[in-house]
């Protein structure tokens, strides 16, 4: 059942470091990994610049 | 890895009718890979369209009334509150309770109601988990109960996405102007930061669940659909009159954003399951996407749920799944019997759906259980009923308010308790309405008609007016109307429908086409309920060709409503288009699969067609899907079946207890007729109360109540093998439940006029035009009247003819009433001295 033609998949080919602070419904949409990894990303953001906003 | 898993996805409020456009744009590719490799289906919803009902519905196989679960709201144990409805309300087990029962595994997600988790064998993510409070400071740790098994917390809880989280990238692209909206002013991006936050919470606890636990069912409920439509439908294209341009524009993708969004994590959800899965997709209604689209609510309970449209969407994919096949007829109450079936577990007799077979490749035995209530032993259910704070879900109650499902609980709590109460018992009285057992729907509601303000009890007498109208009582439907007009309310009812039904239930049909004319035009006829009724009415004015325009308008402006394309089918027979009318009642049987009228009407066009065979298996089917006897249905059987054997012959046999009806215009040779079938011996139903006289010497044969058989009809049962005189605009009341035999009489209708005025001591040589000409619309609605009554046989004799060749008239009297009689007796009977007002 995969589909060849997604966005997530291609969003799947970034490596987790790529994934963009502001992420994307792709990103949302393929579910438990991609949210908690974008977390780690903000989390990790937030400890280099505490001062800017999410 | 299980075999044979079944997952199940429920989007509530999803439209086949937004769905088709963009499946068709490249919108939507998963579903249309389900599509292909499936079955797909509308999906009939139950009324009142209230989500937590009908979801409750699809996992228990019952109607509200046996499952419990009344609205989206519940009283508290202890009456000192009111919150979101939880699994406290249910009281009929569910399949996972089932399955729990039999040893399977299942994972349930965000459920609505599954809060507080039932201790099942597997993991409940409880549709309390995704409600988080828009005020980070107000956040609180997860509720007990908000997950089973408890020890998943931890995990679990950081995959809540917070509102606060949803960036600028997440909702662009639902609403790609929302850089345009001055938050301060304008707080449209509000809902939809919200509800994409929740869903993705779902469908993060979704993921995690498909890609680390065993199960051999799941259950995922996402509610973004139906939480955009609720928002942002008004806004979705063709734009609507009244909507601002500017807010249009803004809003316009919001809607088909949201089904591409639910597309995506569709995709994502099939990639965590393997080939051997069955999957099944639904919703529990649609949703208004044209001209019925509602922009500012009515003050009334669960105002939202009118935009709720009666088919929702149904696909199924798996190894067992027939393949790219459209399915018929499904409705909510037949999954719980499906999935069972599925697990080759019995079917309660107690559930009310069926087992869709036809979606199965090769289906599995059907099994049945008298109820899944007796049987003891582990179920997974909660021990004891669990108490919960009023002010613990506040997140919840919130958002069913700004939904418009819920009014706002306000002033004193012991009147929102009282105020829910009275809402429970309305939904329970229409859940009964809705199953026509309408002695049970009324009981509740004359109590809740007792009822002081501030409960505003209009809408309870609406709903007594609608009872009183399916039971054709239009003198109660008019009293209720009566007092609901008198009864202080905010809410505006279209009573022009209330109206038109009782006028025309009364015979004043053409003064309820004027009521609907009027209310049509105001409406620019664009209300096709406002077509399908004037079709009613011309209907039974027997004004076939107009009431075909009304209902083709009907069908044009709402193609998916079962009852129009019947009432279609039936008009089409009466213009002998026989064909025609066959399509139009298989339409109404693809969208309404059990819809018994569409079945019968599909029996009496193919019965016309000479296809008898198939008229039969139609007739059969009617029968067999109405709760109640359905004895035109079983008539047409017994019509079919003698048919089928009497092929060669052109008799009409005796039928068992047959009721003989002498009829005719008056003075057209009734008594006659009756003085005739009395000395042939057959008995007759008479009160002698009119007495001969001169112009009825041998006496009038009647019997009084008839004169008032459409009040009453009762004493039918008294001439079961007997004779009784009807005239004929009075035949329409007979009770379709007897055969009957009607000899009605025929005469030059210039002396019919003519005889009535003599005896009407007016002058015979005036000829009243207008009597004249209702005179030839009588007899032309009796031809019409015979044709749609299974049990009547009827042969037309004319008074001359009787009266020249009484010998003839009796042999044929005998051979159609199909016993043997005095014909000596009959014939001398016949006195020709009383043919006296020749034209």
């Amino acid at each position: 059942m995969k589909n060849s033609n997604s966005n997530i998949e291609e969003k799947l080919q970034i490596e987790l470091s790529e994934i963009p602070l502001k992420s994307n419904l792709g990103l949302l949409a393929y579910g438990d990994i991609a949210f908690e990894a974008w977390r780690e990303i903000k989390k990790k953001s937030i400890k280099a610049n505490p001062n800017a906003k999410e | 890895m299980q075999k044979n898993k079944l997952l199940v996805i429920g989007w509530d409020a999803a439209d086949w009718k937004i769905i088709w456009p963009l499946i068709a744009n490249g919108q939507m590719p998963t579903l249309k890979k389900m599509i292909q490799n499936g079955v797909h289906g509308n999906m009939s919803t139950m009324n009142p369209p209230y989500s937590p009902m009908l979801w409750s519905s699809v996992v228990t196989g019952k109607t509200p009334d046996k499952h419990g679960v009344l609205g989206f709201i519940e009283v508290m144990e202890d009456n000192k509150g009111v919150r979101p409805v939880t699994t406290n309300s249910r009281k009929a087990r569910t399949v996972w309770n089932i399955l729990h029962h039999k040893g399977f595994k299942s994972n349930l997600v965000g459920w609505w109601p599954s809060f507080p988790a039932e201790p099942i064998n597997g993991v409940v993510i409880t549709d309390k988990f995704q409600k988080v409070s828009i005020d980070p400071k107000k956040r609180k740790p997860l509720e007990k109960g908000t997950i089973h098994p408890e020890s998943l917390v931890t995990d679990f809880k950081d995959l809540i996405m917070f509102p606060q989280e949803v960036t600028s990238e997440h909702i662009l692209p639902f609403i790609p102007l929302a850089a345009k909206i001055d938050q301060e002013k304008n707080n449209g991006l509000f809902p939809a930061g919200k509800v994409l936050a929740e869903n993705v919470s779902i469908h993060n606890a979704a993921t995690r669940l498909l890609r680390t636990t065993n199960w051999d069912f799941m259950a995922i409920y996402y509610d973004l659909i139906d939480h955009f439509c609720h928002s942002y439908m008004k806004f979705h294209p063709p734009k609507l009159k009244g909507v601002n341009q500017d807010q249009y524009e803004i809003f316009k993708d919001a809607v088909a954003g949201a089904y591409r969004f639910q597309d995506m994590m569709l995709e994502r959800t099939l990639e965590l399951v393997d080939d051997d899965t069955t999957v099944i997709i639904m919703s529990d209604h649609g949703f208004e996407s044209g001209n019925k689209r509602l922009i500012n609510m009515p003050k009334v309970q669960a105002a939202a749920a009118m935009d709720h449209r009666q088919f929702g969407m149904f696909v199924a994919t798996g190894p067992n799944i027939k393949k790219n096949q459209k399915v018929y007829g499904l409705g909510l109450i037949d999954i719980a019997p499906t999935i069972l079936n599925h697990f080759n577990l019995p079917v309660g007799r107690d559930m009310d759906g069926k087992v869709a077979l036809e979606i199965f490749k090769n289906p599995n035995k059907i099994e049945y259980v008298d109820s899944w209530e007796n049987i003891k032993g582990d179920f997974g259910e909660l021990k004891d009923k669990e108490s919960l704070d009023v002010f613990s879900d506040e997140e919840t109650m919130q958002q069913l308010i700004e939904l418009g499902y819920i009014d706002k609980p306000e002033g004193k709590i012991e009147i929102a308790v009282h105020k829910t109460k009275c809402d429970l018992k309305q939904n329970l009285a229409r859940v009964h309405l809705g199953k026509k057992n309408y002695s049970k729907a009324k009981e509740i509601l004359l109590e809740l008609i007792e009822e002081k303000e501030p409960i505003d009890v209009s809408s309870y007498f609406m709903d007594l007016v609608t009872i009183s109208l399916e039971e054709k009582d239009y003198e109660s439907a008019r009293d209720y109307l009566k007092k609901l007009k008198s009864v202080k309310t905010d809410v505006k009812y279209a009573l022009f429908f209330a109206e038109a039904s009782i006028l025309h239930g009364i015979g004043k049909s053409e003064k309820a086409i004027e009521v609907l004319e009027k209310a049509k035009s105001e409406r620019r006829g664009n209300n096709p309920e406002i077509w399908y009724k004037i079709g009613l009415c011309n209907y039974s004015l027997g004004k076939f060709d107009d009431a075909q325009m009304a209902y083709e308008r009907a069908v044009e402006i709402e193609p998916d409503k079962a009852k129009y394309h019947a009432a279609l089918a039936e008009n089409l027979i009466e213009l002998k288009e026989y064909e025609e009318a066959a399509e139009s009642a298989l339409t109404s049987i693809e969208l309404v699969k059990y819809y018994s009228k569409a079945h019968y009407v599909l029996g009496r066009a193919l019965d016309k067609l000479g296809d008898l065979e198939n008229a039969k298996i139609a007739y059969e089917t009617a029968s067999r899907l109405t709760p109640k006897k359905f004895y035109k249905a079983e008539q047409a059987i017994e019509n079919i079946e003698e048919k089928l054997n009497l092929t060669d012959k052109n008799t009409n046999s005796y039928k068992k207890d047959q009721i003989v009806i002498v009829s005719g215009l008056p003075r057209s040779g009734t008594s006659m007729m009756m003085q005739m079938l009395y000395k042939g011996g057959i008995k007759v139903l008479t009160d002698e109360k009119r007495k001969a006289d001169r112009s009825n010497p041998k006496g009038y044969f009647e019997y009084e109540p008839v004169m008032s058989i459409h009040k009453d009809n009762s004493w039918l049962s008294k001439a079961e093998n007997k004779s009784v005189k009807v005239v004929a605009p009075l035949l329409k009341h007979l009770d379709s439940k007897f055969r009957y035999k009607i000899i009605f009489m025929n005469r030059d209708l210039n002396e019919v006029v003519k005889s009535q005025q003599i005896m009407t001591g007016r002058n015979p040589d005036e000829l009243p035009v207008k009597l004249l000409n209702a005179f030839k619309k009588q007899l032309k609605k009796v031809e019409a009247w015979k044709d749609s009554e299974p049990g009547v046989e009827l042969i037309y004799l004319n008074y001359k003819d009787v009266l020249q060749n009484p010998i003839d008239a009796a042999d044929k009297i005998e051979s159609f009433i199909g016993v043997k009689m005095e014909k000596n007796g009959m014939v001398q009977s016949v006195d020709k001295t009383l043919y006296r007002n020749k034209s």
